[in-house]
């Protein structure tokens, strides 16, 4: 793989929203993957190996909480940055916290997404 | 045997589909765009929450959720707190487009089984039909639902945007239900309306209801004629209740039925709303009355003061409700269940409504005619409420609006006349109908009073009296 470009995994069962994601992450110079739930997800993700990864919460098969929580338990993805985004309010996700980097409430504007990724992708930021 | 059924959440559905859903059953929610199926899914999912259940909204559509969920807050039934261990909404859009309809059963299959849902409501049964590519394999995919639903009792309605169905539609024979939601322009405004065409194990109240769309998500209006009436209170047999005119309760034989209904009619200037304001001010803070009156109750108000009728006083002791008549936006039933509300809510016991114009001019009259108002006293009756309603006559002695019969509505009818003669005016007043019991047929002079309205002599002399 020639391809330096970073990995960003987008976790989302809504078409066109996974759509709209990869497009501005694209021309923001990232190499996009779309997983339309979170087994899909967990499935590729050694493929992917995914320097982010954004993710829906409510899901068909596998949610995102879910699927969070399988790529915690991975070593080698434990301390992948994971952006929420979600339709339902920051206090759903509350108690997940530890899992999360990160949470935005749908919808949201693309600079408040590309903020939250430059702080998630800086140098030292990695989820602990 | 009776089947088990589980509410809508929404007491007025639960009214015209004759208890609620049948448990593990299949509904289609039908309706073209902006009619209202995404709010009534909502609604019903939200209640189901709140009765503690759990809920998959699943979409077929390209729309977002958060966009629907960010309209949906607007309502108060939402509960952002619900969303999403209660409250699920996903998209099956992808796996319809990878796996076809097998992927969405799937889908629906996981939700039933692994989150133990409820309810589930599948939003975009035409993209579904489109991607089935033939009626047998949706058939096929309806079935499939319907075999989940019913082994996981969980209840799933079937949201379809297409309008209006093909008769070949296989899932309409298909599924329990079919619940229909429509406009339709009525002169200047569009009227919504609730029609459940078809409901298994249940006996339904035919026809179209009306409904509106407020912060409450839909209110709906059972069409008040197709309402079964329960008994009638038998606490008000035999009574007689006081018109507040004393000369007027002795033409009656002691005043007007309990619960009876009565037309004052009679040309304008002939003291109609007086005699009705007479009637309200009789009222006591114990048994109230209420005046369904137009917009501008001043008017009554000044109409009584003028009179020595103290309709402020009365509604300062809680003796006198007034509400207004109908508002542009509402339905016919919307208004009825509007003024029997306050009725129920008040303990009111007497009703005047002043001038039926208003009701009787809505485009909805036209086609439901009297069984509306017969439907409307019928309740009254029941609740142990004696009304009074005025029509007025043109000067060719025509009730207006032109074409409104009143005479099934009323079982008595009281006549005012008004007539000039040299240069005094003669008000008369006479009982042309009535219920029961003996009366004074009459005709007698009346006349208004600092004190209000007074009958007085025969205008002829023939003595009789009608036993």
């Amino acid at each position: 793989m020639n391809d330096s470009r970073l990995r960003v995994l987008v976790v989302e069962d809504e078409e066109s929203a996974a759509e709209v994601l990869a497009t501005v992450l694209e021309l923001q110079g990232f190499r996009v993957t779309i997983a339309a739930n979170g087994k899909r997800a967990i499935e590729i993700l050694a493929d992917v190996q995914p320097a982010l990864i954004i993710t829906d919460y409510m899901m068909p098969v596998m949610d995102g909480i879910e699927m969070a929580q399988l790529v915690r338990r991975t070593p080698a993805y434990a301390t992948v940055p994971i952006l929420m985004t979600s339709g339902a309010p920051e206090s759903a996700v509350t108690q997940y916290g530890a899992l999360l980097s990160a949470f935005l409430r749908k919808p949201f504007r693309i600079d408040a997404l590309l903020t939250t990724i430059d702080r998630l992708l800086a140098p030292g930021m990695a989820a602990s | 045997m009776k089947l088990e059924t589980i509410s809508t959440g929404l007491p007025a559905l639960d009214q015209i589909v004759g208890g609620g859903l049948l448990v593990g059953g299949v509904y289609i929610v039908q309706g073209a765009a902006g009619t209202g199926k995404t709010i009534l899914a909502n609604q019903i999912a939200f209640g189901s929450v709140a009765a503690g259940g759990k809920v998959a909204y699943v979409t077929l559509l390209a729309e977002s959720h958060a966009r629907m969920m960010q309209h949906m807050e607007l309502f108060s039934f939402y509960r952002g707190d619900a969303i999403p261990g209660a409250m699920h909404y996903i998209s099956a859009f992808d796996a319809l487009i990878k796996e076809g309809l097998p992927g969405v059963v799937e889908v629906l299959s996981v939700e039933m089984r692994q989150r133990k849902v409820n309810l589930v409501v599948l939003d975009g049964l035409v993209t579904a039909a489109g991607a089935s590519g033939s009626a047998e394999n949706l058939k096929l995919f309806i079935g499939q639902i319907q075999a989940m639903s019913t082994l996981a009792g969980c209840n799933t309605l079937l949201l379809n945007s297409s309008w209006p169905p093909t008769a070949s539609s296989p899932e309409q024979t298909m599924v329990d239900g079919i619940i229909v939601l429509r406009q339709k322009l009525v002169r200047s405004r569009h009227e919504r309306l609730l029609e459940v065409v078809k409901f298994r194990g249940a006996r339904i109240l035919y026809g179209a209801h009306t409904f509106r769309i407020g912060d409450d998500g839909i209110v709906l209006f059972p069409r008040m004629e197709t309402v079964p009436a329960p008994p009638l209170s038998s606490s008000i047999a035999n009574r007689r209740i006081i018109t507040g005119v004393p000369g007027l309760d002795e033409m009656l034989g002691g005043g007007l039925p309990a619960g009876s209904v009565t037309a004052v009619i009679g040309p304008e200037g002939s003291g109609k709303t007086l005699l009705g304001l007479h009637f309200l001010a009789a009222a006591t803070a114990t048994e109230p009355a209420l005046l369904f009156g137009l917009d501008d109750s001043e008017m009554a108000g000044a109409i009584g003061r003028a009179f020595g009728i103290d309709t402020e006083g009365l509604r300062r002791h809680g003796a006198l409700h007034v509400v207004a008549q109908p508002r542009f936006t509402e339905s016919l039933d919307e208004v009825g269940y509007r003024l029997l509300k306050i009725v129920t809510d008040a303990g009111v016991r007497r009703v005047f409504i002043d001038g039926l114009s208003s009701v009787v001019t809505m485009p909805a009259y036209e086609e439901r005619g009297a069984t509306f108002f017969a439907a409307l006293f019928r309740e009254l009756r029941r609740l142990g409420v004696t009304s009074l309603f005025s029509v007025r006559l043109g000067h060719d002695g025509a009730v207006l609006p032109p074409g409104v019969d009143v005479s099934p509505i009323a079982d008595n009818s009281l006549r005012l006349g008004v007539q000039q003669c040299s240069h005094t005016t003669v008000r008369t007043v006479a009982i042309s109908k009535v219920q029961a019991g003996s009366h004074d047929l009459r005709v007698r002079t009346i006349e208004l009073t600092s004190s209000g309205l007074r009958v007085g002599a025969p205008l002829g002399d023939s003595g009789r009296v009608h036993a």
